[in-house]
């Protein structure tokens, strides 16, 4: 054998007894597919949707299941809820628009117990507010999304079940709320009038319920 | 035609097949010994329970003082946590709409001041991660909010005993975590005639459990914004409305 060769086989014998490489700490999200919402009645009011950059898959709880980017899907619930939506980065973007909607992320669960045996559960709990234009709370509500897929199922497809499960929850919330319906209207009255109703104090806060009132 | 293999090929074959055996074997034992949890029982329906009418507001409250029923529930005892577990239950009997959150729970305890819910991190310390590798994966996690939280792993091919209990309790943790974020009361507008309920975590340490304390559960007109406000007494020894 020459020795070329010998080192060849002994780089080779190396290699294979060299450790796995290590599974990539931030893994790649999973592209979301388009949500279909059902038609519901939508709010004549503009309103600017606050999606920051956490939402759009950056942060913690996202990564961790490569959730992936919600941006596409809360703009779709916010559009079909909503006669006219912006989408901002901050509640500060806002641009005249009567309320500002934001989505946060309350709350993920995952539970697949040991041993490959048990059923893939997962929880998703998102926290919507919408305030108006002094910031004042309009209505807030929560809505806990489950996915459940069997333990040959994918843990992937099970947090896309609990977020599209969520999501619509809010959709219909946000559709058939009497409270922002009737704040569409006062906002409808108070534009006609051409004299917005002034507001020293807001009647509630965001911060009263412990919300940031932005996500 | 015979086929004959070398040697270290059929050894290299009866390694995989041992290893195998092996992550299998421990599966199969962990998944016997994993945590099961009753299902999450739905409130009770207020109209069961003693309940407190405050300005077009119905409250009922049940405190958590069953041990081994929170064992059997959420897998955990929340008293060993200094916790104490409220299932707050309020219907909106008025014409106009309420904000209710758990931020508006609040307990006294001893004279002392009125104390807020506890964050969820309080709770459990956050259990240590072991990192991830090609012969470990996650199991379960939860994560409080958008940034804290609680993972817990398993090494299936783990050769330490110790890292593959310490990961199995790290499972259990984060599977009580999830049980208990499920039963949570989240921030909700509740218009006419309707209900919400949900478990609120309260702080109650060891050294006030002798006194009695005083729960109060309060929510917000959304037009007004004026408070309405239910307490309830909870006796050293059980709840007393």
């Amino acid at each position: 054998m020459t020795r070329a060769r010998t080192i060849a086989l002994a780089a080779a014998s190396l290699l294979c007894l060299a450790p796995p490489a290590p599974r990539e700490t931030t893994p790649r999200l999973e592209p979301i597919p388009p949500l279909a919402l059902p038609t519901l009645p939508v709010h004549e009011l503009p309103i600017a949707l606050v999606i920051d950059e956490r939402m759009r898959g950056r942060s913690k709880a996202l990564r961790a299941y490569r959730m992936g980017d919600l941006a596409a899907n809360l703009e779709r619930v916010a559009r079909a809820a909503f006669a006219s939506v912006e989408v901002v980065e901050t509640a500060d973007d806002r641009d005249g628009q009567a309320g500002v909607l934001t989505a946060s992320l309350a709350g993920s669960g995952h539970a697949a117990p040991i041993g490959d045996v048990q059923d893939h559960r997962t929880a998703v709990v998102l926290t919507w507010t919408l305030v108006d234009g002094d910031g004042c709370l309009v209505w807030a509500d929560t809505f806990v999304g489950h996915g459940e897929q069997s333990w040959q199922g994918s843990v992937v497809r099970a947090w896309r079940d609990a977020i599209e499960d969520s999501l619509r929850a809010a959709h219909r919330a946000l559709a058939k709320s009497p409270d922002i319906a009737a704040y569409a209207q006062r906002s409808r009255a108070e534009n006609r009038a051409s004299q917005p109703a002034p507001s020293d104090d807001c009647p509630v806060d965001p911060g009263d319920l412990g919300l940031s009132g932005e996500s | 035609m015979v086929v004959t293999q070398p040697v270290s090929v059929a050894r290299t074959s009866l390694f995989r097949l041992r290893r195998r055996s092996l992550v299998a074997l421990v599966a199969v034992a962990l998944a016997c010994s994993a945590r099961q949890l009753e299902p999450a029982a739905p409130s009770p329906a207020i109209d069961a329970l003693e309940r407190v009418a405050v300005e077009d507001l119905e409250v009922a409250i049940v405190p958590l003082l069953d041990r081994e029923a929170m064992r059997r529930r959420y897998g955990v005892d929340l008293l060993d946590e200094d916790v104490l577990g409220v299932i707050v239950i309020v219907r909106n009997a008025g014409a106009e709409s309420v904000f209710l959150a758990p931020a508006l729970v609040t307990i006294a305890s001893g004279g002392g001041e009125p104390q807020g819910p506890v964050a969820s991190p309080r709770i459990f310390a956050t259990p240590a991660l072991f990192p991830t590798n090609a012969t470990s994966r996650v199991v379960a996690a939860v994560f409080d909010g958008d940034e804290g939280e609680s993972a817990a792993l398993t090494v299936l091919a783990a050769a330490d005993p110790t890292l593959l209990t310490a990961n199995k309790v790290n499972r259990d943790v984060a599977i009580s975590r999830h049980a208990l974020l499920l039963a949570s009361l989240f921030p909700t507008t509740l218009a006419p005639g309707a209900e919400a309920s949900g478990l609120v975590r309260l702080p109650y340490p060891e050294e006030v459990r002798g006194a009695p304390s005083q729960i109060c559960v309060a929510a917000l007109h959304s037009r007004s914004g004026e408070r309405a406000r239910a307490c309830f007494s909870l006796a050293p020894d059980g709840p007393a409305p």
